[in-house]
């Protein structure tokens, strides 16, 4: 007899072939509702924030050919900076409120360089170099310092000093500043004047820049040298300001305009992220981020092309001494047209480059807008500054420049 | 007319007496000893924090709940890898959905602008961005797959000239299933 499919199938949905069909159907079935069955488990999971003042604050550099607004809560900048073809690379020339960015070496431990609030004739704050000295001792204030990214033309140097004191009327006192290379240890320019003023008085000079290279680091230092003195006695040598400038071939500016200060005893890694850029003409634009020894790996435009878009990380503390801070944002630029804006990000962590909590705070950087601000920082800008702190030690150093060649020992 | 009232009454009465029948049903529970998706310390959990405090996350017993303590300053303050949302098994993915029971708001004092995120990442993709600042339900799109982990980290941007609170909270829930449907 022949089964035909009709057969077949009455057989498959009769008796006990349906029974078995159906159970096996339903375990199958079965198998896949247990597993996507619609369960669900909750966790809880509760977020406390206990919000901290912010531990990295923001300033102004008060430099000149910068203008710097600070947010309310010193958590956000906006800078103009003014490039031009004279660029005045000494940071806080003046020692109006403090002595940031100076630092101290001297022949002997006996004399020190001294920050003091005000001075007879001075405008704001002084740097007092004192001790007791002998024939040859010396001290001097110096800072580091960048020379424009542009062919150097030519230099100038003003300096405002008085003597409060000397160890004789016999002493042989000159005042003295160069220029000093501390990549081959040789001073590459240096002037001396007979320092006899009691009150503040200027002296200028032309600074040869033939053995001066741009964008290079230099120290420059001013200062006090004995020539020759009958009797060991007490010196005070004082200084208001020292101005020194360079005259390029392009428009340049090269300094730092941002400061950065850890506010608690705890370490931060900082760095900056370009985040927008607005770029006309072809200038090269470099920004650093830097700490007391270190300077990063730049944010860089060049030709007007960005290439960079981040800084290196730099570690920030809080500086030992209340004169310091503990970084800042270096901007150069040269080739500078109009209408340059970068959008920047100060990103800092607290645990490790990346690591832990990382905040991030916003900067807009403006380079050579019309000249509407004018110089900031200057003394007279701060005329109504009023500092507490009459007399704080500046850091020392162990800087040895060749010292007043020309200087004559001869008490006559 | 009142007789043939009291009689339908009574017919009713008797249709709507209190019987009850019962049938026997057996829930049989069986826990599951180790929960196919768990909570973990992420990789900056213990980490410090800014102003010298610690990043203090805190892993309930069986790994299913979390508490977390930041500390946060103004602008914005990422939190990178705070948690590990795991999932141990070997053959099943799960659909995460996020419940922001209790947001962060002004009733916490944090200053009007406050912004918080809680963020999820795969490893290197964002999968999650939700907003901690208001309450509801995401459910994310693609399930965690058998051995995943998923990075859960925290964003936060307080605006400057503004006071600070002491302290602020809120309370998400991390929901997980084998379907692909909201949770009740």
């Amino acid at each position: 007899m022949v089964e035909t499919p009709e057969d077949r199938f009455r057989i498959v949905f009769s008796g006990r072939h349906t029974l078995a069909f159906i159970l096996v159907l339903s375990l199958f079935t079965l198998q896949f509702l247990t597993v996507y069955a619609s369960v669900f488990t909750y966790y809880p999971v509760s977020t406390s924030l206990s919000p901290v003042p912010p531990p990295l604050v923001l300033s102004s550099s008060g430099v000149p050919d910068t203008s710097v607004y600070i947010g309310a809560n010193a958590t956000s900048a906006n800078a103009t900076v003014i490039a031009s073809s004279l660029a005045r690379v000494l940071a806080n020339p003046d020692f109006y409120s403090n002595a940031d960015y100076w630092y101290c070496s001297s022949s002997t431990a006996s004399i020190g360089c001294y920050w003091l609030a005000s001075d007879t004739g001075a405008s704001g704050g002084v740097v007092s170099i004192s001790g007791t000295v002998g024939n040859g001792d010396y001290g001097l204030v110096y800072q580091y310092f960048e020379t424009p990214r542009s062919a150097l033309v030519g230099g100038s140097l003003t300096v405002s000093y008085r003597v409060e004191s000397t160890p004789s009327s016999l002493s042989l006192i000159y005042g003295v500043a160069g220029i000093y290379d501390p990549v081959n240890s040789t001073t590459v320019w240096s002037t001396t004047w007979a320092a006899s003023a009691t009150s503040y008085t200027s002296v200028s000079y032309t600074v040869d820049v033939t053995s001066l290279e741009p964008g290079r680091a230099y120290i420059f230092y001013t200062g006090v040298y004995v020539a020759f003195t009958l009797w060991s006695g007490t010196l005070d040598y004082r200084v208001d300001s020292a101005y020194l400038e360079f005259t390029t071939a392009d428009r340049t500016f090269n300094n730092i305009v941002v400061d950065l200060n850890v506010t608690d005893a705890a370490t931060y890694y900082a760095r900056l992220v370009l985040l927008d850029a607005n770029i006309t003409g072809a200038p090269d634009v470099n920004v650093t981020i830097e700490n007391t020894t270190y300077e990063s790996t730049p944010i860089r435009v060049e030709g007007g092309l960005v290439v960079s878009w981040e800084t290196g990380w730099v570690m920030m503390v809080q500086p030992g001494n209340p004169l310091y801070v503990s970084g800042h944002i270096r901007v150069s630029t040269s080739k500078a047209s109009e209408n340059i804006t970068l959008h920047l990000g100060l990103e800092y962590c607290s645990g490790s480059p990346g690591g832990g909590a990382c905040v991030t705070y916003p900067i807009v950087l403006v380079v050579d807008p019309p000249s509407a601000y004018g110089g900031a920082g200057t003394e007279a800008a701060n005329a109504t500054y009023a500092m507490p702190v009459s007399r704080v030690e500046l850091a020392r150093g162990s800087l040895q420049p060749s010292l007043c060649d020309g200087c004559t020992t001869d008490a006559g | 007319m009142r007789t043939s009232t009291i009689i339908l009454a009574a017919l009713l009465a008797t249709v709507f007496a209190s019987v009850f029948v019962y049938y026997p049903v057996d829930v049989t529970l069986q826990p599951v000893s180790s929960p196919p998706v768990v909570l973990a310390p992420g990789s900056n959990a213990g980490g410090t924090d800014l102003g010298g405090e610690t990043i203090t996350v805190s892993i309930g017993a069986s790994q299913a709940s979390a508490s977390i303590t930041l500390h946060p300053t103004y602008q914005q303050t990422y939190y990178h890898n705070i948690t590990v949302i795991k999932n141990t098994d070997t053959a099943n993915s799960y659909y995460i959905t996020i419940i922001v029971n209790d947001a962060f708001d002004s009733t916490d004092g944090l200053p009007s602008g406050t912004q918080a995120y809680l963020i999820i990442t795969d490893g290197t993709t964002q999968i999650a961005n939700i907003t901690l600042t208001g309450t509801g339900s995401t459910q994310i799109a693609t399930p965690i797959p058998a051995n995943g982990n998923w990075t859960v980290s925290f964003q936060f941007i307080i605006p400057e000239g503004t006071s600070l609170p002491t302290t602020a909270g809120a309370s998400f829930q991390v929901v997980y299933s084998p379907t692909n449907e909201l949770p009740p």
